[in-house]
This record gives C-alpha cells, sequence and structure tokens, in this order.
C-alpha cells in the first residue's frame, strides 16, 4: 500500500474573499526573494548574497462560465478598481495547510478560439507577503 | 457525451437526408456502428469515437466534447457522396439543439475520407466524416 499520498492538482483552488475562483483549470503560486551581492575579496572566490525583498505571485488560468460564482467579469471589478483582494490557497479542508495574502490583480487575459472553450487568465500580485497557515 | 445519439436523431429527421435513403424517424436507415443485415442501401452508420470531458477543478465536467463519425454507404459513388452532403447540410455548424434530450451545443465538421468495401455481388462505395459535437452531460 503507497504511502506516499501526493496531493492532487484538482483538490487545491484559488479563494478570493472566501470564494473559490469558478472552474478553475490550473493555477501557480511564485514565492521569490532579491539578493544583494555581498561578495569581498574574503569571499574565496565565490559569490555570498542577502536576501531582501521578499515577492509572491499567484498565476490562474480557468474556463469562462455564464453562471461563475466567482469568475472573470469579478476579476475584472477587482482590476478596473485596482482593489486589494484577500486570497488564500487551500483545499478547504481542516487541518491542512493554507497560503494566505492580499493582492492586487495585475493581469487579466481572456482566449476565444473558434474551435474551443473561452478561458481566462490571471495574476494576483501579492502585497505583504504570504502566511502559512492550517485551514480551521 | 452520446453525441453519436444526438446525430442519429438530427440526421432521421432532416428530409434532405431520409429522403434519400429511406423512411423517417426511427424506421430511417441510419444505425449506430453496423447495419442491418439485409444490407440495404444507402444507408448511414454512426460511431462515437471519442469522447472528452471538458474539466476543471469544480468537479464533473458539465460539457463534453464529442467526435462522431457518420458513414455514408452506398451501390454508386455518386449516391455515397450526394448523401454525405445531405449530412454536412443537415450537421454542420447546427448550434443550439436538443436531439433526443440531449442538448448540442455545437455541432461542426472536421473531415472526411473515402473508402470502400468489397462484398461479394458488389462494391460498396462510403464517405466516412468526422464531427465534433460539444453536448451537456445531464
Amino acid at each position: 500500500m503507497p504511502t506516499t499520498n501526493p496531493q492532487l492538482g484538482s483538490e487545491l483552488k484559488i479563494y478570493i474573499g472566501g470564494t473559490a475562483i469558478s472552474n478553475l483549470r490550473s493555477h501557480g503560486v511564485e514565492l521569490t526573494v532579491d539578493t544583494v551581492d555581498v561578495t569581498t575579496k574574503d569571499s574565496s572566490n565565490a559569490e555570498e548574497v542577502r536576501p531582501t525583498i521578499k515577492r509572491a505571485v499567484m498565476n490562474f488560468e480557468a474556463i469562462r462560465s455564464e453562471n461563475a460564482t466567482y469568475g472573470y467579469e469579478d476579476l475584472l471589478t477587482a482590476y478596473n478598481n485596482r482593489t486589494a483582494v484577500q486570497v488564500e490557497e487551500t483545499n478547504a479542508t481542516s487541518g491542512h495547510q493554507t497560503l494566505l495574502a492580499t493582492a492586487y490583480v495585475t493581469s487579466l487575459s481572456k482566449s476565444a478560439p473558434f474551435d474551443g472553450e473561452v478561458t481566462f487568465s490571471g495574476t494576483l500580485q501579492i502585497t505583504g507577503g504570504v502566511t502559512a497557515g492550517i485551514d480551521t | 457525451m452520446k453525441g453519436n445519439i444526438a446525430i442519429m436523431d438530427r440526421l432521421r429527421d432532416t428530409s434532405g437526408v431520409y429522403s434519400l435513403i429511406g423512411g423517417s424517424g426511427t424506421s430511417a436507415r441510419v444505425t449506430p456502428l453496423f447495419g442491418p443485415q439485409t444490407k440495404i442501401f444507402p444507408r448511414i452508420l454512426v460511431e462515437l469515437t471519442d469522447s472528452t470531458p471538458i474539466d476543471s477543478k469544480s468537479g464533473a465536467a458539465e460539457m463534453d466534447i464529442d467526435f462522431v463519425s457518420v458513414m455514408s454507404e452506398a451501390r454508386t459513388y455518386s449516391d455515397a457522396r450526394e448523401l454525405a452532403d445531405a449530412c454536412r447540410t443537415a450537421l454542420d455548424w447546427q448550434a443550439g439543439l436538443t436531439l433526443n434530450d440531449i442538448y448540442c451545443t455545437r455541432i461542426r465538421f472536421i473531415s472526411e475520407s473515402d473508402y470502400r468495401e468489397s462484398i461479394v455481388d458488389a462494391p460498396i462505395y462510403g464517405i466516412d466524416q468526422t464531427y465534433e459535437v460539444i453536448t451537456y452531460v445531464t
């Protein structure tokens, strides 16, 4: 019996203001930190760095639906109003890890091919850092 | 799902099609996969070749993309050609249809090719058309 118990991508969603983005196809979370170079002649010919500014973004792709609970139109409103939104990445199961942050919608794209479904994708630029927690 | 059943329903109820194959409605010579043993031509065979759900993290897919093969068969190539053309007129870019309780967002012609079969008494000419059918899962 396997014990690895891998998590499936379909279990994780992005929630905005407590409501999951409807019909999510995929999403990702990228955490980076800037560095400054503090290499000196005493560094034994090896680069030395120190971390400075932390940055984070959430990217997502979803199917556009006419009856979405939270969909393209809601994200468009947040984009137009430049409104800060509360975002959470979670599987909505008690005891499981969550990522919580405040973010702005900094990009929103829509694709409408003649032979397929309408999809949209976007970027949530996080402000003020990411808090890791446990879903209650 | 069941895009093949929707297409059979459409072909059986389209006068431009059933006038070429005889009968109408359920008596029209439009059958799934196999033709009747009596081998009466022209006839249409319909086959579901693929069904793919439009998935998301929100749960079970509400819509599927089906690919359906419509095979027009006749004793002469000109009859097969005429039947295939009638099928395309009946099906291509039809939208918003409810066929046999199956809601089809859209039916679209994808491709076609000729084929032949050798039967003891006479050759059979066939034209195999592929249609994309976007259906609601109910």
